[in-house]
């Protein structure tokens, strides 16, 4: 009874401190569906949690920039690239320049149309040394008029859906001295299907849907980027204070069962293999043997991996690396078959003749020791560990604080036996005749030398067909978990579809809400 | 006092430069470069290696470490703490902005730790013994003994999720510019209340067992014993003889709390996406932002020293039979 008194007045006086500071509201009454009839307006609210420092920085590639500021192109659902500022687009016969005609209808937020000109002034102010962007290094811009230029570049390809380009009508006349402190990043002019609104500093950025926007007006017509924390990402969904949050695998059994969510991804795995694999240090006497990395890889259930880690059921399996056109080509993978890795273990001389789970030859154990992060790559670790053991192999397993710590200080040096770690390893890096693995296969290598001369797409898919026998008979990596990146958003935000459009963010002009 | 205090100043400087030096050296040192947010592993775009060395001269990085730190102790004394490689804005910028949303939280907090747990203690102590002094005793050791970081989980989930009552983070309402300037306030409030409880209560629960042992020691002192044969008033017994005196040793742990002003609350501030100098040291930690890290490192180490001789100095003041003055020579 004392108590509920000492509680009653704490609730009034909460009660009273939400209606007098208006606290967030269900919004639920706004939404509805974005029929013809029914145009009231949709607001959708995201979670950001970096911060924004980060949304609102000219430099950074966070994918809540492309609301206000559109790339040339995007991935379709079906992970071919469709027309965003441009409209078509032809390479040269070597693939190291492209002419883009960019949409004539294309217009800033202050109803200047984008040109050539745009994209030209920036990508040279972006080039600035003050700047240090760095990633239009080697750019070069020939406008040709209006809405065509040339694009050269022997490495850069402008077929990326992570460039945004900014206005020079609006920007010339400014300092690039103080490029940083434009007023421009704070109220930003973009070209994109949102309009910038009113930033609130630290809290949110809220955007408008352009109604006159060249690809037509989006379904969703407010955005609001709220800045949280990953930490209280689940509770603000549950709470129902935003619709979208990124989410960690490790969460997913949070959410997975409320109806109210739906749960997307969106891959890396269609450019080229990223993800966490075993690198195999092939300088080392046992690991070096491709029979024995061939069992190693025999023994690991992938799919059951994927399935451990939370994350969607229909990731696929590799053993070779290719083209993002050669995602539904690349051969089968090794199956999951215990009974076979153990076969090739004792091919090879490997037996367990006391009896304590872990082969042996010549009197020595088959043991390694596996460095990962202490990340995700801790938690692939154990399970890989778990699965090596039933085959009589002895993983250890050490931790370093993150991948770039493993890279740097053990994997880079060759100072290792595997390594489990998240990484893009890039194919001539990993592979060619300086590889951090040791790998030495002089017809790869000979591969790979052609293979840095071409853009090609054609000559570059051939290539990696012609790779694909010497990965599998070599298995120089074994490819565990593919990049993935998760959303969790409300049910009722309709259009989204993994892999390729599972972010909510990037893909929100093509976005729409429907009650149920 | 003042030669003390000078003194004890003067001390300090070499025991900052020390705590900032090791800093300097076990950040540089550690695996990892400020360099690599270009070169992620996650990272599917290269930068290139020219404009990374463009990058590295710019910050200084090209030059040995000794010469980095001479040159940023040289700045340091000009007051200036660089520039973040993260925001690429002057840190000192970054962390005046950092500081008040921190102040907010940590002095509410001190406050809600001074109020309950002095109040807390001193009832525990005059009814010791009791239920009630059990009972309290009980639950300030299983509040001290709660992680922060799941009791302010815990707390989120009941009153921000299932009863709605609070915000489950950050700092203000998406409606705060359409507010009065009370509404503001209290919006401000309302967005204050769980992290200010969740740090305040494990403050309160120490300082509740602090002033309840503090206040028996005094209680069973022979002047209170004296006290109470003159036939004072109970009350006038413990408000006006023991409290005075329980609260002395007080008024030291506050003074060393100043650090805790504004680096106390990383964990509370990173859960409930408070952007103070806890959010943004562990943000800085984490991709080697080496001018935020030695600015706050520099910050709380100042004000760990200061708080030290605050409490030395204020000791002083409230207790006379403390003084930092040489005896005079008969």
């Amino acid at each position: 009874m004392k108590l509920r008194r000492l509680l009653r007045p704490m609730s009034a006086l909460a009660t009273a401190a939400s209606f007098a500071a208006c606290g967030p509201a269900d919004d639920s009454a706004d939404r509805q569906a974005a029929g013809p009839d029914a145009r009231e307006p949709v607001t959708v609210t995201v979670l950001v949690p970096d911060g924004d420092e980060l949304v609102m920085s000219p430099v950074s590639d966070t994918p809540h920039k492309f609301l206000m500021f559109q790339p040339l192109v995007a991935r379709a659902a079906d992970g071919t690239l469709e027309p965003r500022l441009a409209r078509s687009w032809e390479p040269s016969a070597d693939h190291t320049s492209w002419t883009i005609h960019l949409d004539r209808n294309a217009r800033w937020h202050d109803g200047v149309p984008v040109t050539s000109d745009d994209i030209k002034f920036t990508v040279e102010l972006m080039s600035l040394p003050s700047v240090g962007y760095g990633q239009y290094y080697g750019v070069e811009i020939e406008v040709l008029d209006d809405s065509t230029f040339v694009w050269h570049s022997e490495r850069n390809s402008p077929l990326g859906d992570y460039h945004s380009f900014f206005p020079k009508h609006v920007l010339e006349k400014l300092d690039p001295d103080g490029f940083y402190e434009w007023d421009f990043w704070a109220h930003p002019i973009g070209n994109g299907p949102y309009r910038y609104v009113r930033h609130l500093d630290k809290t949110l950025t809220e955007l408008e849907a352009v109604s006159d926007y060249f690809r037509g007006r989006p379904a969703i017509d407010r955005v609001i980027l709220i800045y949280g924390s990953g930490a209280g990402a689940i509770p603000e969904l549950l709470a129902s204070n935003v619709d979208v949050i990124p989410l960690n695998a490790i969460d997913v059994p949070k959410v997975e069962k409320d109806l109210r969510f739906q749960i997307t991804y969106k891959s890396a795995f269609w450019s080229g293999w990223v993800g966490y694999g075993i690198m195999w240090n092939h300088r080392h006497p046992v690991l070096s043997d491709p029979s024995f990395r061939r069992a190693a890889t025999l023994a690991i259930d992938r799919p059951a991996l994927h399935s451990l880690l939370h994350l969607p059921d229909d990731l696929p399996v590799f053993d070779v690396v290719f083209t993002e056109r050669q995602v539904s080509e690349a051969p089968e993978p090794l199956p999951y078959d215990p009974d076979a890795a153990r076969r090739l273990l004792e091919d090879a001389g490997w037996v367990d003749a006391d009896g304590d789970g872990v082969r042996e030859r010549d009197g020595e154990e088959l043991t390694f020791t596996a460095i990962t992060d202490a990340g995700r790559g801790a938690r692939v670790a154990v399970i890989v560990q778990a699965r090596l053991r039933a085959v009589g192999v002895r993983m250890e397993i050490q931790t370093l604080p993150g991948p770039m710590v493993v890279w740097q200080t053990r994997v880079k040096p060759g100072d290792f036996e595997a390594a489990i770690f998240w990484w893009n390893p890039g194919v001539y890096g990993t592979f060619g005749p300086d590889s951090f693995l040791g790998y030495l296969n002089e017809d790869v290598h000979a591969l790979l030398e052609v293979l840095q001369t071409t853009q090609n797409p054609a000559v570059v898919d051939s290539l990696y067909r012609e790779l694909w026998p010497h990965f599998q008979a070599d298995i120089p990596v074994t490819f565990l978990v593919p990049r993935v990146t998760l959303f969790v958003s409300d049910r009722r935000l309709r259009g989204l579809s993994s892999p390729h459009r599972g972010d909510p963010v990037w893909y929100m002009e093509d976005l729409w809400w429907e009650e149920e | 006092m003042l030669k003390y205090i000078i003194k004890r100043l003067l001390l300090s400087v070499p025991l900052v430069l020390g705590i900032v030096t090791a800093t300097f050296f076990i950040a540089r040192l550690a695996p990892g470069d400020p360099m690599d947010m270009y070169l992620e592993p996650q990272r599917q775009r290269q930068v290139d290696p020219e404009v990374i060395e463009l990058m590295r001269k710019r910050y200084g990085l090209d030059q040995p470490i000794h010469v980095q730190y001479v040159t940023w102790i040289k700045n340091v004394a000009r007051g200036d703490f660089g520039e973040s490689f993260r925001h690429r804005r002057p840190v000192r910028d970054i962390v005046a902005e950092a500081v008040p949303y921190t102040l907010q939280l940590t002095i509410l907090a001190l406050l809600l730790d001074a109020l309950f747990g002095i109040s807390l203690g001193i009832i525990s102590a005059v009814k010791q013994y009791t239920k009630l002094d059990k009972t309290l005793t009980v639950g300030s050791l299983i509040v001290y003994a709660i992680p922060s970081f799941w009791l302010a989980l815990m707390l989120i989930m009941l009153f921000s999720v299932n009863l709605g009552w609070f915000p489950t983070s950050q700092t203000r309402s998406m409606n705060y510019e359409d507010l009065t300037m009370i509404g503001k306030f209290l919006d401000r409030m309302w967005h204050l209340a769980l992290p200010v409880f969740v740090l305040g209560i494990a403050g309160a629960a120490g300082t509740a067992r602090y002033m309840r042992n503090r206040l028996l020691e005094v209680l069973n002192e022979e002047y209170i014993v004296a006290a109470r044969a003159r036939g004072f008033r109970e009350r006038t017994v413990i408000v006006k003889h023991a409290l005075r005196n329980a609260l002395i040793p007080i008024v030291t742990i506050y003074g060393m709390s100043l650090p805790f002003l504004l680096g106390g609350a990383t964990i509370i501030e990173t859960i409930f996406a408070w952007p103070g100098m806890g959010r943004l040291t562990v943000a800085a930690v984490g991709g080697r932002d080496y001018p935020i890290i030695m600015a706050t490192t520099t910050i709380a180490a100042l004000l760990t020293v200061f708080g030290n001789l605050l409490a030395d100095v204020t000791y002083a003041a409230v207790d006379p039979r403390v003084s930092y003055d040489a005896p005079r020579k008969r």
